[in-house]
């Protein structure tokens, strides 16, 4: 209940005349209530001495303000100790300031450039500003209206998928010191998993819930064919291994009733190269993926059920395997190996180069450990990020897997040089890529070729970026510009192609090369090459370069959910898109210019149309 | 209807409904203990003079239908946006009376009044500078000027909002 009587219920004969007249406890209430925020706190606290020693004694009213404006954070903090609520709170305010002060620094320095930001990010933090504090204020950023602060929560993201994914690393450096027993491939799993997606919700705690709960379902199933069976008596944490091969059988047996009849989970045939197949919080999302994705979860079940299954480097096609004698064997033929990816059928051990169609020697079917388990993992992902479309996505991608390769594999010269190309290629954090090329000389000098190319532009590089070129400014008044219909920020529509998008930028004629222009047959167009042209963001995610003749404002104005939207604009305002301040530099004469345009078009256009998707980041 | 005597602590007695009298928490657990087994019923509560009786059970009479609040559960935000009507005009009062008020309320376990009469208190703090609240509620500032500079110094830097 709310009894508040403390031990001042007795004041004899005193009335309260006054507000200080009131015991401690009832003062605290009063200054816990909701319409009070920090500021009036420190007002209060500043009256008088004993409303200051009420503010600040015993800590409550301070906890009660941090709580307030940061529920988030409150599971930092242990219920039964007391903290310093005040020194938290101004420590929080404080972080959450210089993050924001930060942020949006970096949006005027590297507009035109796509640099990482880290390394100053690092420096921020090695100064002592608590991690979790600064990946709150980012979440707040994230999490505020969504139709506002664009460019603001672009850098936010970037910033908070970095932190989450250092994070990470350093969880993965701790695993793979641990001796093998204590590595577990789900563990392992889990981690790749989150590193690729650092800002979702993934984690060892909810993943191992599911797990359980399909290792129940195998129990029921279980207990209907054979009521006694000893696994049924192990509880959740057990590790535990069934001496009696038949006992075994019946496991396998119920667990695959239950993950492919029952659960209906699959190998993902259809979409083979799709990177969700990999991550298994997806797996159990999706029921499908690949078979070295499906031999963990195969194995992680086996093993909760007490039948130790091994991972398989199989060729093209991951594998299991099964002892079926008492005593581990070297003896291929000792083991039944079963296909995850094929509903758990066995095979014995020549059969399984069926199903790669390829003749292997003994070596390929030995057991490996789990480190090389998420070697192979990692690979498939590099691959998968190799073969993309050079977009975005699948340069973060190749970019994610190759810091986990060599995380695991730090001294592989191979996967050094590509990391270094990939950063050279993509222009961003040159001083990185000398990094990795010291690095790559000390341990193979015959490289010395590839290496000192690399070399040479870097340092080009990273001198041209203390001279940096004062970006073009575009005015539409200028007698070359008059043909220029369209402005940023306005949505279109491709005539031909019908796709939605919105203007970033123009170009008073076709800038792009020959080959570029005979490649998309600019020519056929009624103006060709010598027409107006724009940059735009299209909905499905790319980046493209259209001719004015087939751009059209759209009819009924929506948000683009691109990716790059806030690098470019602040805000959606139902009709059209907002610069931010660096485009407007750029272009200072558009949005006047958008506008007239949205005036004459959409004048009458009342309610908004877009829709914003929901994101809601954890 | 059963009925119960409060006799304030300057010995008037007042007559109230057992069923409205059982808002108060303090008054409820007396009237359910087992030693209570008087015909005669009444009940002394501590400190509640006979100014301030009368009004606390103006104030459960009126709100004898209202349901139970709902447990003080730290979570739950506490608007002050819903002070009903007639509460505000029960509670324009001048502060000693507002005071006692709360002090009754906090010693009889009403929660209801003990919230609402809060909730007017800390209105009145709301968006005041240090002087301002001393002027509303009469508070001497007993800081040394040293002390006061001292005070005022690390949360107004770090507190001062909007650039």
């Amino acid at each position: 209940t709310a009894a508040v009587l403390g031990t001042n219920a007795v004041i004899s004969e005193s009335f309260a005349k006054q507000l200080t007249d009131l015991p401690a406890e009832l003062l605290e209430h009063i200054l816990c209530f909701h319409v009070l925020n920090h500021v009036d706190i420190c007002k209060v606290s500043c009256t008088c001495k004993r409303l200051h020693d009420v503010c600040h004694g015993r800590g409550k009213v301070w906890a009660h303000q941090h709580k307030l404006r940061w529920p988030r954070l409150q599971r930092f903090y242990q219920q039964n100790e007391s903290y310093d609520w005040l020194k938290e709170f101004k420590t929080r305010h404080m972080v959450g300031q210089q993050i924001r002060r930060t942020v949006e620094s970096i949006s005027k320095r590297f507009f035109t450039e796509q640099f990482t930001i880290f390394s100053k990010i690092v420096i921020f933090l090695s100064l002592g500003a608590p991690e979790h504090f600064c990946a709150d204020e980012l979440l707040e950023i994230l999490n505020s209206d969504k139709r506002k602060c664009l460019t603001l929560k672009y850098y936010a993201k970037k910033i908070l998928y970095f932190l989450r994914q250092q994070n990470i690393l350093r969880n993965l450096k701790v695993f793979l010191e641990r001796p093998p027993e204590l590595q577990s491939a789900l563990e392992g799993a889990v981690l790749v998993d989150q590193y690729c997606n650092p800002l979702a919700d993934v984690s060892l705690e909810s993943t191992s819930a599911q797990i359980e709960e399909i290792t129940d379902k195998v129990k029921k199933n279980l207990r209907v064919k054979n009521a006694t069976h000893p696994s049924l008596r192990a509880s959740q944490g057990d590790c535990f291994v069934l001496e009696n091969l038949e006992f075994q059988r019946q496991v396998i047996c119920a667990l695959n009733a239950v993950l492919y009849d029952q659960l209906q989970y699959k190998g993902n045939e259809r979409d083979y190269y799709n990177p969700l197949n990999s991550y298994i919080h997806q797996v159990l999302l999706r029921r499908t993926g690949i078979p070295i994705s499906l031999s963990v979860l195969y194995m992680t079940l086996a093993r909760k059920l007490g039948v130790p299954l091994e991972p398989v480097n199989f060729p093209n096609h991951f594998l299991l395997r099964w002892c079926q004698n008492q005593r581990r064997s070297d003896d291929i033929y000792a083991y039944v190996y079963i296909d995850a990816f094929g509903k758990g059928k066995q095979l014995a051990a020549k059969e399984c180069e069926n199903l790669i169609r390829h003749q292997v020697g003994a070596d390929y079917y030995s057991a490996i450990s789990t480190s090389e388990l998420l070697l192979r993992m990692v690979g498939n992902l590099l691959n998968i990020g190799k073969r993309g479309e050079g977009n975005e996505k699948s340069y973060q991608l190749l970019r994610d897997s190759l810091d986990l390769y060599l995380i695991i594999n730090p001294d592989n010269v191979q996967y050094l040089l590509l990391q270094a190309r990939l950063y050279f290629h993509l222009g961003i954090w040159p001083e990185k890529v000398l990094d990795i090329l010291q690095h790559i000389q000390a341990l193979d000098p015959s490289q010395h070729g590839a290496v000192g190319y690399l070399v040479q532009h870097t340092l080009e590089h990273i001198q041209h970026k203390r001279h940096p070129v004062e970006p073009e400014v575009k005015k539409r008044s200028v007698p070359e510009h008059r043909d220029v219909l369209y402005s940023v920020g306005l949505i279109m529509k491709h005539k031909r192609s019908g796709y939605n998008c919105v203007i970033y930028g123009w170009d008073p004629k076709c800038t792009m090369s020959q080959e570029w222009i005979n490649t998309m047959r600019v020519h056929q167009l009624s103006k060709g090459a010598d027409q107006p042209f724009y940059n735009v963001l299209v909905q499905d995610g790319t980046c493209r370069y259209a001719a004015q003749e087939n751009l059209e404002p759209h009819s009924a104005p929506l948000e683009i959910a691109h990716p790059e939207v806030g690098r470019y604009f602040t805000e959606f305002s139902d009709t059209h898109y907002i610069a931010n301040e660096e485009l407007q530099a750029r272009y200072p004469e558009d949005m006047c210019k958008t506008h007239r345009t949205v005036e004459e078009h959409y004048h009458g256009l009342t309610a908004n149309s877009g829709h914003s998707p929901s994101i809601n980041i954890l | 209807m059963p009925t119960i005597k409060l006799q304030s602590s300057d010995g008037e007695m007042f007559e109230v409904d057992v069923e409205i009298a059982k808002q108060s928490v303090t008054i409820k657990t007396m009237l359910e203990g087992k030693w209570y087994t008087g015909v005669d019923r009444w009940v002394t509560p501590p400190n509640v003079s006979s100014l301030i009786c009368p009004q606390v059970i103006q104030w459960c009479t009126h709100h004898k239908d209202d349901p139970p609040p709902p447990e003080d559960d730290e979570n739950k935000e506490k608007r002050t946006d819903d002070i009903p009507v007639w509460d505000q005009e029960f509670l324009k009062v001048d502060q000693g009376t507002l005071f006692e008020l709360i002090l009754a309320a906090n010693y009889l376990d009403i929660k209801g009044l003990l919230d609402v009469t809060c909730k007017t208190v800390a209105n009145m703090i709301k968006g005041k500078t240090p002087e301002e609240i001393r002027k509303t509620f009469n508070i001497k500032n007993d800081f040394t000027e040293e002390e006061e500079a001292q005070v005022k110094q690390v949360p107004f830097t770090l507190w001062h909002k909007k650039k």
